[in-house]
């Protein structure tokens, strides 16, 4: 099943996938880009924050402080000009200096005016909430309310110093409810610079609580982020350094699933390749070594029988040679030998041509007898005549005769047998004597056909023995070529078994 | 120092004297009401408030005197005191705390002519006395004249 691609498990998410499927340098990106983002957002939070933080505080100080300050400042200023509108009465009822009065009493005008363009002033001020621009319009017009007794009390004051005082019951009222609009004033401005001051104590703790939780998930997701990462890129690491080891421990048959197309899934798909090709190579080697094994064994085997043929072969040769000198020797003898008969068929010739002539001789002899039982046949045949005439006297003669008459006939055949006999053995010897010269003759050839046998053998001695030499170097070197298939197939076994120690997938024959 | 407070106790003690008997009375102040009404119509409003400011004129007497005030209570015309022409009295209190200026107005609104009884400084005795004005409402002004008691 070679890998058409890397195989990416299903039924995973499209997040996953793709987070698996990044380089290992955006892998490793992504947490710190991941927290530089949630930096940013702490710093656009942290940013807002104190950006809302100034703003409160320009607001209480540039605002509500001033508006407290002016309030505070008008207050002041009519409570002053109040005191004084009664000091204008002490010292009109105490019959004080008129022009001197009279310059108190501007001064407090003058006090009130600016008092009421202070106000118009903040008024146009475009600061101005509309809660205090209502507190700011009744306060003008209180203003105006208390200017218009106050200026009736001071104008008639050295004229009149009881109306006066009457007047000044009515300042009195308007000063209090004034002193009411401008307290109220402050308690606004009180009360705004103080839910300012909350609200953004408030949104601070908010902040700083949206901090923490911040932080929090911050810390958490840049952990988790780096695990998650850690485990993409160690899971596939591990994998592969699994099967990797299996491969080092010869085990060829697990594949890397390759969980990811960045550098670790290209390493798993090159280390699936390496351990496929290797596997082939390995298991043909397997093979090819089994084989090797056996061939060499057989081989060692061959040698080593072949070896012992030679071995034979030598001693054979070696016999050979000496069975040659031996017969070398024994050509020797016998012509030493076929030289004695040689002689002995002379003397026999010789001792034959005696015994023709002693066969002669008794020929001559067996004549004589046979002539002598001839004439003692004729003899035994008179006795038998006389024996018959004799009568009863002469039967036992009768009988002697005729024995003797067989006798005859026996000496008769005997002396026939024997001059047969030795008219065979003339015959015999004369035929000897032609078979004793074919001897001779032959005999002489025989002579030089051993001659000749002498002389192959000693070539054949001497090839034998060069045979010999031949053999003991070829014994030699097939003893070192012994020696070296030994080794070959102790080493062919050695790596077989090494061999063995792999496991690939599918069945290889040595091609 | 002391010279002058004593000058000025004989001076008032003798003006005292002299204007006990000299207080006018409320029939006086009627009268003097009456004509101020009539010369008021026969003159016009600039030299009647003129007659009536002027305090050695015809319109005050001892401690009888004009003033004028609008429907609103501003002081238009004052013979006795003129620091007070232009002056809004309607929230002013007499001493027991009276808002007769008010009074004086509202009583205007419904009865062109009345009374209204409170209590105001005496312009020669210089002090608060109880007194009792008559008024007449002229148009849209009301002329009056009181008597202190």
């Amino acid at each position: 099943m070679p890998p058409s691609g890397p195989r990416i498990t299903k039924g995973d998410g499209k997040m996953n996938k793709i987070l698996r499927n990044l380089k290992l340098a955006k892998k490793l990106l992504i947490g710190p880009v991941a927290v530089s983002l949630f930096l940013l957002l702490l710093a656009g939070g942290t940013y807002h924050g104190l950006t809302s933080q100034k703003a409160a505080m320009d607001d209480i100080y540039n605002n509500r402080f001033q508006g407290y300050q002016n309030s505070s400042e008008i207050s002041r200023t009519i409570t002053n000009v109040h005191a004084n509108l009664y000091k204008v009465v002490s010292w009109a009822g105490a019959n004080y200096e008129a022009a001197k009065v009279e310059a108190l009493g501007k001064e407090q005008k003058a006090s009130i005016e600016k008092s009421i363009a202070f106000v118009q002033n903040i008024q146009k001020s475009d600061q101005v909430t509309p809660e205090e621009k209502k507190l700011y319009e009744t306060t003008l017009a209180q203003l105006r309310a208390y200017q218009e007794p106050a200026l009736g009390l001071l104008d008639i004051a050295a004229a009149d110093v009881n109306g006066a005082a009457l007047f000044m019951t009515v300042t009195d009222e308007k000063y209090l409810a004034l002193g009411k609009t401008l307290s109220d004033l402050m308690a606004l401005e009180n009360r705004l610079s103080k839910e300012n001051y909350e609200s953004s104590i408030r949104s601070s703790n908010q902040l700083m609580s949206v901090f923490a939780v911040v932080l929090v998930v911050v810390i958490v997701s840049a952990i988790a982020i780096n695990l998650i990462m850690a485990r993409l890129i160690t899971r596939p690491v591990k994998e592969s350094v699994e099967v990797i080891k299996k491969v080092a421990e010869g085990d060829l048959t697990q594949d890397i699933r390759v969980l990811s197309r960045d550098e670790i899934g290209e390493l798993a798909e090159s280390v699936n390749t390496m351990r496929k090709k290797m596997g082939e190579a390995v298991g043909q080697s397997m093979a090819i070594s089994s084989v090797l094994s056996d061939s060499s064994s057989q081989q060692a085997a061959s040698i080593e029988e072949t070896s012992a043929s030679l071995d034979e072969m030598a001693s054979m040769t070696r016999r050979n040679a000496d069975n040659t000198s031996e017969a070398n020797n024994l050509m020797v003898t016998v012509r030493e030998a076929i030289e004695k008969s040689n002689k002995a068929m002379t003397e026999l010739t010789r001792s034959m041509t005696d015994i023709a002539r002693a066969s002669e001789e008794t020929q001559k002899i067996i004549k004589n007898i046979d002539e002598v039982a001839f004439q003692t046949n004729l003899l035994a045949l008179n006795a038998a005549v006389e024996a018959a005439r004799a009568g009863e006297a002469g039967a036992g003669f009768a009988v002697v005769a005729d024995e003797v008459r067989n006798l005859a006939l026996r000496a008769t055949d005997s002396a026939k047998n024997t001059a047969n006999l030795i008219q065979d053995i003339v015959n015999k010897v004369r035929g000897g004597e032609k078979l004793v010269s074919v001897t001779n003759d032959a005999f002489g050839s025989v002579i030089s056909s051993a001659k000749k046998v002498q002389e192959l053998m000693e070539e054949i001695a001497a090839a034998s023995k060069e045979q010999s030499d031949g053999i003991h170097q070829i014994n030699g070197a097939v003893a070192e070529m012994n020696r070296v298939t030994q080794q070959n197939a102790a080493n062919a076994e050695e790596l077989a078994s090494v061999m063995a120690t792999f496991r690939v997938e599918g069945v290889y024959k040595a091609s | 120092m002391k010279k002058v407070w004593i000058g000025l106790l004989i001076v008032a003690l003798a003006a005292g004297f002299a204007f006990a008997q000299a207080k006018g009375t409320t029939k006086e102040a009627q009268a003097m009401l009456a004509k101020a009404v009539e010369f008021y119509k026969a003159n016009g409003q600039a030299k009647a408030f003129a007659a009536f400011d002027d305090t050695k004129g015809k319109f005050v007497d001892r401690d009888l005197y004009i003033y004028v005030a609008d429907m609103n209570a501003k002081i238009l015309s004052h013979g006795a005191n003129p620091a007070l022409i232009g002056k809004n009295l309607i929230e002013l209190k007499d001493t027991d705390g009276k808002l007769f200026m008010k009074e004086l107005v509202d009583k205007a609104k419904t009865s062109p002519s009345g009374s209204v009884d409170y209590k105001w400084t005496n312009p020669t005795s210089k002090k608060v006395e109880a007194k009792t004005v008559f008024y007449q409402k002229v148009g849209d002004v009301i002329l009056v004249c009181g008597a202190y008691k």
